[in-house]
């Protein structure tokens, strides 16, 4: 069953193209990076690297500014985010199901929930080897037939 | 003279080429046949089937002779013959213990199960035989094949090591070694003889009907069968090892755990398998959970195994005692040594449950085997 599981691999992020930088880009990036080491809290970091992956032409004074957007546009673009997650999740929920194999492995959650603890109380059931046997066993000795299953 | 020369001496050769030919034509064709012969001869040495031949053992039991198996804790020498008028049943009988000795009438197929527990289906699917097969000389001095089956798996443990007849192609002896080198089960043909088997005895007019007992498939439960048996809430691992299937659920009554005139311990067992390993659930409810594992600490080795210690060289552990702080939280108490590892677990769902395996897998397995169960309300 194992072998014919499909190995589902995690998503790799898609990678921008290669392209040559315009003139003056390399020198932005630079900069931004400079900056962005030099920046005195995470939240600015985090905007001057995101603005420098971007590879877009960054503004002269190096800090990447918000895209503007109109004030009757706000609740469409929310709407429209909100949707394009909900889409999100349902795609990867039905692929998810799709893909799937049905092995018992998949039916159950098997979490860390108990504490191993070796307990020199137990036996070891010598004499022993399955419980099925046991049962058998036990059937045996009560009753001159003897065998397995015997009657 | 000398092109008649030539062509005389030409004429002579080619003569000569074709009395040789013609002087050994027999010879090769008898070898060809015999070549021939010995490659469609059935199960014969090198060409023969391995793989089928393991498969009739499995399925149709082993051939006649004198059979031991050697498990975890015990030796048991048994005595096969043929029915003498039906293919589809043996003849059993086993040596080992005093007064259970009672020849039996037995269906094929349950012979192997008895002695390997697994069906062959399962084994057919989850292990594949790997490598040629290596000649080797056996301690009886029988020439034989060895070939090994290995997990299709990845990262499989146990591996079943079987020898087969050179001259026959039968099987001889078979051993399942785990992965930590202890032979978990061993079954080996001790010699041709039938012991005190009597196939006569099952013709017309003779005497022995009463004290044969006949050997049929033992009786195995659904799930849904045993939930409604079991007077208590059944649970069962929701999660097992790659391979394993159930295959085999019963509900016991154990009248000898407990003093004479008590109430018998009450057992539902559920047996796991991938065609070699084994791993064999005990769910009851506390106080008979309690019951068996105290019958079974007074059972001592030496008891099971008079003389030899235990077979697979697997040396006990000596019989400590003192109380583990279970204290509050869901304990998983363990007790492993080489060959085997009991697991135990009390309280879920009310009942408690104990699992039982030979280390043929990693221990780990095993406890994520337990910490999936879970009740059972539907099959």
């Amino acid at each position: 069953l194992e072998a014919e599981t499909p190995v589902l691999e995690p998503r790799r992020p898609r990678r921008t193209p290669a392209r040559d930088l315009a003139p003056g880009e390399a020198e932005v990036g630079a900069l931004l990076g400079r900056l962005a080491r030099a920046a005195p809290s995470d939240e600015l970091r985090g905007r001057c690297l995101t603005a420098a992956s971007a590879d877009r032409p960054a503004p002269a004074d190096g800090y990447a500014r918000p895209v503007l957007v109109a004030g009757w546009l706000r609740p469409l673009a929310l709407a429209a985010s909100v949707l394009v997650a909900f889409g999100a999740v349902q795609l990867r929920g039905s692929q998810t199901a799709r893909e799937r194999p049905s092995h018992p492995d998949e039916r159950v959650v098997v979490g860390a929930t108990l504490r191993v603890v070796d307990d020199p109380t137990v036996p070891l059931f010598h004499g022993v080897e399955t419980f099925q046997e046991l049962a058998l066993w036990d059937r045996s000795m009560s009753s001159p037939a003897g065998g397995r299953g015997s009657r | 003279v000398g092109p008649v020369d030539v062509v005389s001496r030409g004429r002579s050769r080619l003569a000569v080429g074709v009395r040789r030919r013609a002087k050994h034509r027999p010879r090769r064709v008898v070898g060809l046949l015999l070549l021939l012969a010995l490659a469609w001869a059935p199960g014969c040495g090198r060409g023969a089937d391995h793989p089928a031949a393991l498969k009739a053992f499995l399925v149709d039991g082993p051939g006649s002779g004198t059979w031991e198996v050697v498990g975890l804790a015990k030796r048991r020498t048994t005595w096969i013959a043929p029915h003498p008028d039906d293919g589809a049943w043996l003849l059993k009988r086993e040596a080992t213990r005093d007064g259970a000795g009672r020849p039996c009438v037995a269906l094929r197929g349950t012979v192997a199960r008895e002695f390997l527990e697994a069906p062959w289906e399962l084994f057919a699917r989850n292990y594949v035989a790997r490598g040629p097969a290596r000649p080797e000389t056996l301690p009886g001095g029988e020439a034989a094949l060895h070939l090994t089956w290995v997990p299709r798996r990845a990262g499989g443990e146990t591996a079943r090591h079987v020898w087969f007849d050179a001259g026959t192609g039968a099987v001889l002896q078979i051993e399942d070694v785990a992965y930590q080198g202890q032979k978990v089960r061993g079954i080996y043909r001790r010699s041709t003889g039938t012991g005190e088997l009597d196939p006569e005895r099952l013709r017309p007019g003779r005497p022995g009907g009463e004290d044969i007992c006949v050997q049929t498939e033992p009786e195995s439960l659904s799930l849904e069968a045993l939930l409604q048996l079991a007077p208590f809430p059944l649970v069962a691992p929701g999660w097992l090892p790659a391979g394993y299937e159930r295959i085999a659920a019963r509900f016991e009554e154990l009248d000898d755990v407990r003093a004479p005139g008590e109430e018998p311990v009450r057992l539902a067992t559920l047996l796991y398998s991938d065609g070699l390993g084994l791993i064999s659930v005990a769910v009851a409810v506390r106080s008979d959970m309690d019951a068996l594992h105290e019958h079974m600490a007074r059972v001592r080795p030496d008891a099971a195994m008079p003389s030899d210690g235990e077979p697979g060289g697997c040396a006990t552990l000596p019989p400590e005692t003192g109380p583990v702080d279970l204290g509050s939280e869901r304990l998983l108490r363990r007790r492993t040594d080489l060959c085997r590892t009991v697991l135990r677990l009390d309280g879920l769902e009310g009942v408690s449950v104990t699992l039982l395996s030979r280390n043929e897998l990693a221990g780990d397995e095993y406890v994520k085997v337990m910490e999936s169960l879970g009740r059972v309300t539907a099959p």
